[in-house]
């Protein structure tokens, strides 16, 4: 057999060998995309009828069928309001200042090296750090503003990791061309940097409050209530969020909480994927104005 | 034609002038320049006189430091961490690198071009106005006549006004490469500097395109100083009245281009022109 014949055998157990992995590929992708609709379906046949106007107006008790999500839902939403009016203008200014300002040196890099391992610390590392430095330290309390403070912390490196990314990837040339017409440094970030990159800052910071959302663990630990039969009217309120309500039902001895508990996860999923959705939308629209 | 306004920027102290310019003092002249990156010395001593109202290439193989030489005049390198100049750069006898030198106002007075059209992701009528404004140029009362009189200067001056005089409030970005260069340069030219530095400006243009940005060159030749970097060795014959060769950071030879293209006094240039290396 010729060389030429060998190489066509080999070929065409190459190719097959590429199908196999196509395959397989393939498989792990679905498993992905499976195990979603099987929590999707469990969760709606589960909760799908709970979701009611009582639902969604009432207030806590002890009644399933009179269990009320309310107090929870505004909880969160002012919790996450409060937790982007801290990070957000803290997150964003480090970013632009350790991309367009900060010298080259020993502490920037310290600085950085500090705020992409802050990054990995475990959220209710962030709870033990909040009870001690705003409910206790501060003296705050276990209030809604002890909470969103805390959640504050915890996004804060995300956010200032993913605008950095945003501010670098605004090309270099925008920058020298407002240098060279006599920019100073603030102004050429102020008028061209920061415009270019915010579609990308927008969607780092809504991820970022997206996933602030999602948490109960710190919240837990700083001691949001479990039974808040109110809703929150100042800052130094007694709490809860809607990660924290869907905990305490999942956990009530009455099995029918368990449907109450997925009709909250059904609520905090439809905030969850329309603050998604918003992202994906400013990315979009954005991204189709701005070319290089 | 390049009209001057009348008052074009009453707020702009000049850069501390400590001789009084006369029409023969050079615009810009370099005094035993070295320039580093690092370790990497990119400028080997190079002293220079760019002479008032001409146009001035500089040529050479990549990495010979012309381009590096040239954003020195304007203090462009100041942002590439561990580079670091010696000698003097003068500008109407005025160090560029002293101490008390604000490189705000040098890139104010010392214009730049780039090697790919930058502008920003403006209006056409914005990419003028915006240095002009963020300078404290444009005067309090009547802005925006003064600004639409700046804008439409400029444009003419660029030789884009009849293209783009009816779509000022479009974007910069939608213009075609050989007009956003065009654009580039009438951004430059709003707030009248004296020198313009050029950095391949025609690199990244189709040869119709360079063709209209060497006729504007041409315009522009008496109004401004040019310093023109080129890799096109017959852009500078066509373009320039006086040329510069580089070699490995070495300023090799300088004179009148016809001159330095025709009778050149260095092998090396010699080797280089003709085609031998490069």
């Amino acid at each position: 057999m010729n060389s030429l014949a060998v190489a066509d055998a080999q070929l065409a157990a190459r190719h097959r060998a590429g199908r196999r992995f196509e395959v397989l590929l393939w498989l792990m992708t679905a498993a992905g995309v499976v195990m979603l609709v099987l929590l999707l379906i469990q969760i709606l046949t589960q909760g799908a009828t709970w979701v009611r106007g009582s639902f969604l107006t009432g207030v806590a008790s002890i009644r399933p069928e009179r269990a009320g999500f309310l107090p929870a839902i505004v909880g969160s939403v002012a919790i996450i309001a409060i937790t982007g009016l801290v990070a957000v203008p803290v997150g964003v200014a480090a970013a632009v200042y350790l991309e367009e300002f900060a010298p080259r040196n020993r502490l920037t890099s310290i600085i950085e090296t500090n705020v992409s391992n802050l990054a990995g610390v475990p959220a209710i590392v962030y709870g033990l750090l909040g009870l001690a430095l705003f409910v206790r330290a501060l003296s705050l309390g276990r209030s809604l503003l002890s909470g969103a403070l805390t959640l504050a912390i915890l996004v804060l490196p995300t956010i200032i990791i993913a605008s950095r990314e945003a501010i670098r990837a605004v090309p270099q040339s925008l920058r020298l061309a407002a240098l060279a017409v006599g920019a100073t440094r603030w102004q050429t970030t102020w008028h061209h940097v920061l415009p270019a990159a915010l579609p990308g800052v927008l969607t780092s910071v809504i991820l970022a409050l997206s996933r602030a959302l999602g948490e109960a663990a710190p919240l837990l630990v700083i001691g949001a209530a479990s039974y808040v039969p109110f809703l929150p009217r100042k800052l130094s309120d007694s709490f809860t969020a809607m990660p924290i309500q869907i905990y305490t039902w999942s956990a009530m001895p009455q099995a029918q909480f368990q449907n109450v508990a997925a009709a909250g996860i059904i609520v905090l999923l439809v905030v969850l994927l329309s603050m998604n959705a918003t992202a994906i939308i400013i990315r979009q629209r954005a991204g189709s104005k701005l070319k290089w | 034609m390049v009209s001057q306004s009348p008052s074009p920027s009453p707020t702009a102290a000049p850069v501390r002038p400590q001789a009084a310019p006369t029409p023969d003092s050079p615009a810009l002249s370099c005094e035993n320049v070295n320039f580093f990156y690092g370790e990497t010395q990119a400028i080997q001593n190079v002293t220079i006189d760019v002479p008032r109202g001409k146009v001035i290439a500089f040529i050479g193989p990549s990495g010979c430091g012309k381009s590096t030489l040239l954003r020195c005049f304007n203090r462009m390198n100041d942002f590439i961490p561990d580079s670091r100049l010696e000698g003097r750069i003068l500008f109407h006898g005025q160090d560029l690198y002293a101490r008390e030198v604000d490189p705000v106002q040098v890139r104010r007075r010392i214009g730049m071009v780039f090697q790919k059209p930058n502008p920003f992701p403006k209006s056409i009528y914005d990419n003028i106005a915006w240095g002009p404004l963020i300078n404290g140029l444009v005067p309090r009362s009547g802005r925006r006549a003064w600004l639409d009189a700046l804008v439409e200067r400029c444009l003419r001056g660029a030789a884009l006004w009849d293209e783009v005089k009816d779509r000022l409030g479009e974007s910069g970005l939608a213009l075609s490469g050989g007009q956003q260069q065009r654009l580039c340069i009438a951004r430059a030219m709003a707030l009248e500097p004296e020198i313009i530095l050029m950095d391949e400006p025609c690199s990244a243009l189709d040869p119709r395109s360079t063709q209209r940005v060497e006729d504007l060159i041409d315009e522009l030749r008496g109004h401004y100083t040019i310093i023109i970097v080129t890799h096109n060795m017959q852009q500078a014959a066509r373009v320039s009245d006086l040329t510069a060769f580089y070699y490995l950071g070495e300023l090799v030879e300088y004179g009148p281009t016809d001159e330095l293209f025709q009778r050149p006094r260095e092998p090396r240039t010699e080797a280089y022109i003709t085609g031998r290396f490069g």
